[in-house]
C-alpha cells in the first residue's frame, strides 16, 4: 500500500518531468527559431536615406573657398594642419588640400583621393592630384540630408565590424561584458561580480547582463522589466551564442544599441551615432570619441554630451582607464584623448532635419511609386537635385525680406505672421534646387510652396500675351486699354480696373504687359478667347486644366507657388516644356538602381512665341513694373519675370529668370488678410534679394530661326528706323512686321541723330 | 534528458528554418522615361504657328504723316544691333564653340560615349546629365543624350532633345547639320520615313 502509494508518486513525478521537458522543448524550439528567423533575415528596418546633390568639383566651377568650406562643414570634414586621412582638409589663402572619402555612386565609384584645389575669385582655377596632374572632374560625397522613417521611428547607418574604429569592440567589451570571449551567451562570473556589488551597494546597480544577453533584450524582446522576460532572456542568449560567431553577435550588437534620441527618432547603432554626434562616419573616429559612444552605451541620455558635458566627460575618461588597466592602450595614449574635448557638433548644424520642405516633395512623389513599408525599412537611396547652398540662400533671402517688410509695415500687418514660400530651379534641367516652404524653414508643417493655392494675379499675364502672339498678335500690336464690361454666365457684370483706377488708351502690346495693366490683358484676352489662354497655359505645363471664366485673364485661378514654376520654367527654357524634378534616382541600399527621372524635354511653345514674350519680360524688369530688380542687381545680369498682386492685395508674387536660375517667392498671410504692399513691393524684393546672394548666370536670348528685328514706333506701332524718334528694336516672327511705314525710317542713318538702342536691349544680344 | 531536449530542438529547427523565409519586399526596376515620353506625346502637340496675318480686332491707327509702303532693302543689314551677320547673338557662338569645352564636360563626355558604346546606358545618361547641369546650354550634350535615347529606342523623347539641342546651336553650321542628321536618323529607326527626309533636307542646308 505505502509501496503503491510511493511508486504512484514517482510516476506522476516522471510524467510531470515529462510534461515539463516537452513543453521546455517545445518553448526551446520556438525560441530557437524565432533567434534565427530574425537573426538571418532583414535584422532591421532601414530608413530610406536622402541625399542632396554631390557638389563636382572643376576647374572654371563658381565656387568659393567659403561655399566649399560649407560644404565640407555640412559633410563634417576636419579642418587640419594637414590633410593626411580621408574626411580632412587644410587651408591655404588661395589653395585647399583635400583628402576625400570617395563614394560609390550608382555610376560609379567615386574614388577617395587627395588633390590640391587652387581657387581664383570666386571660381576653381586648377585641380591637382598628389602626382601634380591635373583633374578633370570629381565628385564629393552626398550630404545626407534626411529619411523616411519606420513608424517606430528608429534610425540608424548600419555598419560592418571592419568598419568600426580601432578600440570599438576593446571598449565595449571592457566596461560592459569583459568575458564576452569566453562565455557561453550568459557569464556567472559577470553575475557574481554583480551580486557583489549590488550587494556591497544595498541596491541594485549593476544587472550583469552580457553583450550577448543585451542583444537578445533589445533585438528580441520587449522592453519592461519582468521576470518571464528575465527568463526567456538567458536561454535566448545562450541559443544565439550557440548558433552564431562572437563576431557575428558583436556586429549585430553595433548596429542594434541604442544611443540616443534627437526629437522623435530614436539613434541607434554606431554608425548612425557617429554621425549624431560628431557628424564624420564612423571609420574616422578617433579614441576619444570612441571611448565617449561606448560609454553612452551605459545610459545615453543620462551621459548625453550635450546636456551633461560633464557626466559625459567623467564617463569617457573611465573608459579611456578600463581601456588602459586591460592593457588595450598605453599610458601616453590615455593621457593624451583624456586632454581632448568632447568634440559633439551643435545638433542644429546637422543637414538633417534641414529641408523639411524639400523632404516633403521627395516623400510624396516617392510614395506615388513605392509602398511605405520599402521607404521606411529598405534602406532604399535617393539621390535628390537639393542644392543645399541655393536652399541656404533662399531662405535667407525670405527671412531678410519678411523681416524688412514687417519692420516697415508692422501696424498694417498688425502681429499677423508675414509668410512666404519659395521655389528655386534651374531652367535648363527641370532641376528643383530649394523648396521654402515658411517662414521657419526648419519647421516642419504646412507646406506653402505645395500646399497654398492662392491667387495669382498678374503672373497669369504672360500666358495671356502668348496666346495672343501665338494667334497673330505682334510685340508692337496696339491693343486697347479702356473700361469694359463683360457679361457673365451667371449673369453678373465682370469690369476689370486698372491698379492705377486710370485707361491708358491705345497702348503697345509689349508695353501693356510691361506695366501689367487690367483693362488691355482683359481685352485681349477676350480677343483671343479664354479657352486659347486655358490651351496655352496647359502647354506651358500647368497640371490641372483651370475653368474658363473671363477672370481667369486676370488671375483669380488659385495655383501654388510649385505650379506657378511649372509655367514659368517653361518660358525661361525656350517653350521646351522640362517637368520639375526633385529626385535623380533611386537605388537599393546596395547602389542597383530602382527608378531614374531623367532629362525630359518637349518643345510645346514655338520658340518664336517664347522668345517674343522673353522679350517682353526683360521690358517688365529694365522699364515696368518690377524696375526696382535693377536697383540692386548688377545692369548687366540679365533677368526677365513678372509681378503678381492678387485681387484686394492679399497675395504679392514675383516670378522670374536668370540665366540658370528661375525662382517663384509668394508672400501672404496664412489667414488671406490685406497685405499693405503689392507683388513689386514684397515677393519682388524677396527675389531681388536671392539673385543678389545667388549671383546667376545672365539670361541670353538665343535669336531663334524666323525672328527679325525692326525698328518700331511705339506710339503708332508703325516701321520706323534708328532716326525716328520714339523709336525702338522689337522682334517680329518675319513676315509679321507692319506693313505702314513712318518716313523717317529711310532716312540714311548716317550723323550724329542717330538713335541708340536700348542700353537693356544692346545688352540682351550680346555681354560685353 | 538534456540530449532528448537538443533532439526535439534540432528537429523542430529542421523544420522551421525551411519555413523562414526573407520577407524582403523587392521593388522592381523601371526606367519611366517611356511612359512619361508617350502621354506628353499625346498631350503636348506643338502648335502649328504661320499666321503672317494679324488677327481681327488689332487696330491700327493712322497717323498724319504720310506713310511709305515699301521696304529699303538696306533696312535690316545696319539696324542691327550687332555687326556680325549670324543669327546667334550675344557670346553664345564662340563660347560653345567644341574646341572650348571646358575639360570637365569633355571629360564627361568622354565617359559617357565610353559607356554607351558598352551599352551601359544608363550609366552614359546620369554622366550626360552632369554634362548638363554644368554646361546647359552646349548643344554636344544634348546630341549626345539623344544618341543614348536612341540607343534606348526612345524615338520621341531622342528626337526631341535633339531639338532641343538645333535651338541651342543657332549659328553653328556644323552642329546645325550634325543634329539635323541625327533626327533624320532616328525618325528612321521610328519608321517615319518622310520625317526622315525632311530632316535630311534641313541638313543638307548647313
Amino acid at each position: 500500500m505505502k509501496r503503491s502509494w510511493t511508486r504512484r508518486l514517482l510516476v506522476l513525478f516522471f510524467k510531470l518531468t515529462l510534461v515539463v521537458a516537452v513543453l521546455s522543448a517545445g518553448v526551446l524550439v520556438y525560441l530557437d527559431a524565432q533567434i534565427r528567423l530574425k537573426f538571418e533575415g532583414k535584422r532591421w528596418a532601414l530608413p530610406a536615406k536622402v541625399y542632396a546633390r554631390p557638389l563636382e568639383l572643376y576647374p572654371g566651377a563658381l565656387l568659393s573657398r567659403d561655399q566649399l568650406k560649407q560644404e565640407l562643414k555640412g559633410l563634417g570634414y576636419r579642418f587640419v594642419r594637414r590633410a593626411s586621412e580621408p574626411g580632412t582638409v587644410e587651408w591655404a589663402s588661395s589653395r585647399a588640400r583635400l583628402y576625400t572619402r570617395g563614394f560609390s555612386f550608382p555610376d560609379g565609384t567615386e574614388a577617395s583621393r587627395r588633390i590640391l584645389l587652387q581657387f581664383s575669385g570666386n571660381r576653381v582655377a586648377s585641380i591637382r592630384d598628389d602626382q601634380g596632374q591635373s583633374v578633370p572632374i570629381l565628385r564629393l560625397e552626398p550630404i545626407l540630408v534626411g529619411g523616411i522613417y519606420p513608424k517606430d521611428n528608429e534610425d540608424r547607418d548600419l555598419i560592418r565590424l571592419d568598419q568600426a574604429p580601432h578600440y570599438l569592440a576593446e571598449a565595449l567589451v571592457a566596461v560592459e561584458d569583459r568575458d564576452f570571449y569566453q562565455h557561453h551567451g550568459v557569464s556567472p562570473r559577470g553575475i557574481a561580480r554583480a551580486m557583489v556589488v549590488n550587494l556591497k551597494a544595498g541596491r541594485f546597480v549593476q544587472g550583469g547582463s552580457t553583450l550577448t544577453q543585451q542583444l537578445v533584450k533589445n533585438f528580441y524582446l520587449s522592453s519592461e522589466r519582468t521576470l518571464a522576460r528575465k527568463l526567456t532572456e538567458i536561454p535566448m542568449a545562450v541559443l544565439l551564442d550557440l548558433h552564431y560567431g562572437k563576431d557575428e553577435i558583436l556586429e549585430a550588437y553595433l548596429n542594434e544599441v541604442y544611443l540616443g534620441q534627437s526629437g522623435s527618432r530614436a539613434v541607434h547603432g554606431f554608425g548612425l551615432a557617429s554621425q549624431y554626434y560628431f557628424a564624420q562616419p564612423i571609420g574616422e573616429l578617433k579614441l576619444h570619441q570612441v571611448a565617449l559612444l561606448a560609454g553612452l552605451v551605459k545610459g545615453p541620455s543620462f551621459y548625453d554630451p550635450r546636456r551633461h558635458p560633464q557626466r559625459a566627460k567623467e564617463r569617457r575618461d573611465l573608459v579611456l582607464k578600463v581601456l588602459h588597466e586591460q592593457g588595450a592602450i598605453n599610458n601616453a595614449q590615455m593621457i593624451r584623448a583624456m586632454k581632448q574635448p568632447l568634440g559633439v557638433v551643435k545638433q542644429r548644424s546637422l543637414h538633417k532635419g534641414g529641408y523639411p520642405a524639400y523632404l516633403d516633395l521627395v516623400k510624396r512623389q516617392l510614395r506615388e511609386e513605392y509602398p511605405e513599408e520599402a521607404l521606411s525599412s529598405e534602406g532604399l537611396q535617393v539621390f535628390t537635385s537639393l542644392d543645399p547652398v541655393v536652399q541656404a540662400r533662399a531662405s535667407a533671402a525670405l527671412q531678410t525680406t519678411s523681416s524688412q517688410l514687417e519692420k516697415r509695415f508692422g501696424a498694417k500687418l498688425a502681429k499677423k505672421k508675414l509668410q512666404s514660400a519659395m521655389v528655386v530651379t534651374d531652367p535648363q534641367t527641370g532641376e528643383i534646387l530649394a523648396l521654402v516652404g515658411g517662414r521657419n524653414s526648419r519647421y516642419q508643417g504646412f507646406n506653402r510652396a505645395l500646399d497654398a493655392r492662392r491667387p495669382i494675379g498678374s503672373l497669369v499675364k504672360p500666358a495671356v500675351y502668348l496666346a495672343a502672339l501665338e494667334n497673330g498678335f505682334t510685340l508692337a500690336s496696339l491693343i486697347e486699354d479702356a473700361p469694359l464690361r463683360v457679361t457673365l454666365d451667371d449673369g453678373s457684370l465682370w469690369q476689370p480696373r486698372n491698379f492705377d483706377r486710370k485707361s491708358h488708351g491705345e497702348i503697345a502690346l509689349h508695353r501693356a504687359l510691361a506695366n501689367s495693366y487690367n483693362q488691355s490683358t482683359a481685352w485681349l484676352g477676350m480677343t483671343v478667347g479664354v479657352d486659347s489662354v486655358v490651351d496655352t497655359l496647359m502647354r506651358l505645363g500647368l497640371k490641372e486644366k483651370p475653368k474658363p471664366y473671363p477672370s481667369l485673364l486676370l488671375g483669380a485661378e488659385s495655383l501654388s507657388p510649385f505650379s506657378v514654376a511649372t509655367i514659368y520654367q517653361t518660358i525661361a527654357a525656350n517653350g521646351f516644356n522640362i517637368p520639375m524634378r526633385a529626385i535623380r534616382l533611386v537605388t537599393t541600399a546596395e547602389g542597383e538602381e530602382l527608378s531614374r527621372y531623367p532629362l525630359q524635354v518637349t518643345q510645346s511653345i514655338d520658340a518664336r512665341s517664347v522668345h517674343l514674350i522673353q522679350y517682353a519680360m526683360q521690358e517688365v524688369v529694365r522699364e515696368g513694373t518690377a524696375r526696382y530688380v535693377y536697383q540692386r542687381l548688377p545692369a548687366d545680369l540679365n533677368v526677365a519675370g513678372k509681378t503678381g498682386t492678387s485681387n484686394d492685395q492679399r497675395d504679392s508674387w514675383f516670378a522670374g529668370f536668370a540665366g540658370n536660375r528661375m525662382a517663384v517667392v509668394w508672400m501672404g498671410l496664412d489667414d488671406n488678410g490685406k497685405l499693405p504692399f503689392t507683388g513689386s513691393g514684397g515677393a519682388l524684393r524677396a527675389w531681388t534679394d536671392f539673385m543678389v546672394r545667388e549671383q546667376p548666370d545672365p539670361f541670353i536670348a538665343t535669336q531663334p530661326d524666323g525672328i527679325e528685328y525692326q525698328w518700331i514706333d511705339e506710339a503708332s506701332g508703325y516701321l520706323a528706323g534708328p532716326r525716328c524718334e520714339g523709336a525702338r528694336q522689337i522682334p517680329f516672327m518675319t513676315g509679321s512686321e507692319p506693313l505702314e511705314q513712318l518716313p523717317c525710317a529711310q532716312e540714311p542713318d548716317i550723323g550724329e541723330t542717330l538713335r541708340q538702342p536700348l542700353d537693356w536691349f544692346k545688352r540682351w544680344f550680346r555681354q560685353e | 534528458m538534456n540530449k532528448v531536449k537538443w533532439l526535439i530542438a534540432a528537429s523542430g529547427l529542421l523544420l522551421l528554418t525551411g519555413c523562414a523565409a526573407n520577407n524582403t519586399v523587392k521593388v522592381p526596376i523601371e526606367d519611366r522615361s517611356e511612359t512619361r515620353a508617350r502621354e506628353q506625346q499625346l498631350t503636348l502637340p506643338v502648335p502649328g504657328l504661320d499666321q503672317a496675318e494679324p488677327a481681327e480686332g488689332v487696330t491700327v491707327v493712322p497717323l498724319d504723316t504720310p506713310v511709305v509702303r515699301t521696304r529699303p532693302e538696306a533696312r535690316t543689314q545696319p539696324d542691327r544691333p550687332q555687326q556680325a551677320n549670324t543669327r546667334s547673338w550675344g557670346n553664345t557662338p564662340t563660347a560653345v564653340a567644341p574646341s572650348k569645352m571646358s575639360p570637365a564636360v569633355l571629360a564627361l563626355l568622354d565617359n559617357a560615349d565610353l559607356d554607351r558604346r558598352r551599352g551601359n546606358y544608363q550609366s552614359a545618361e546620369n554622366t550626360l546629365g552632369r554634362a548638363q547641369r554644368i554646361a546647359p546650354r552646349e548643344p554636344e550634350v544634348y546630341y549626345r543624350m539623344a544618341q543614348v535615347r536612341q540607343k534606348k529606342r526612345l524615338w520621341q523623347q531622342a528626337e526631341q532633345l535633339a531639338l532641343r539641342g538645333v535651338a541651342l546651336a543657332q549659328g553653328q553650321g556644323a552642329m546645325l547639320k550634325r543634329l539635323w542628321l541625327l533626327i533624320a536618323d532616328i525618325r528612321l529607326d521610328a519608321g517615319d520615313q518622310t520625317g526622315a527626309q525632311k530632316a535630311r533636307l534641313k541638313a543638307n542646308r548647313y
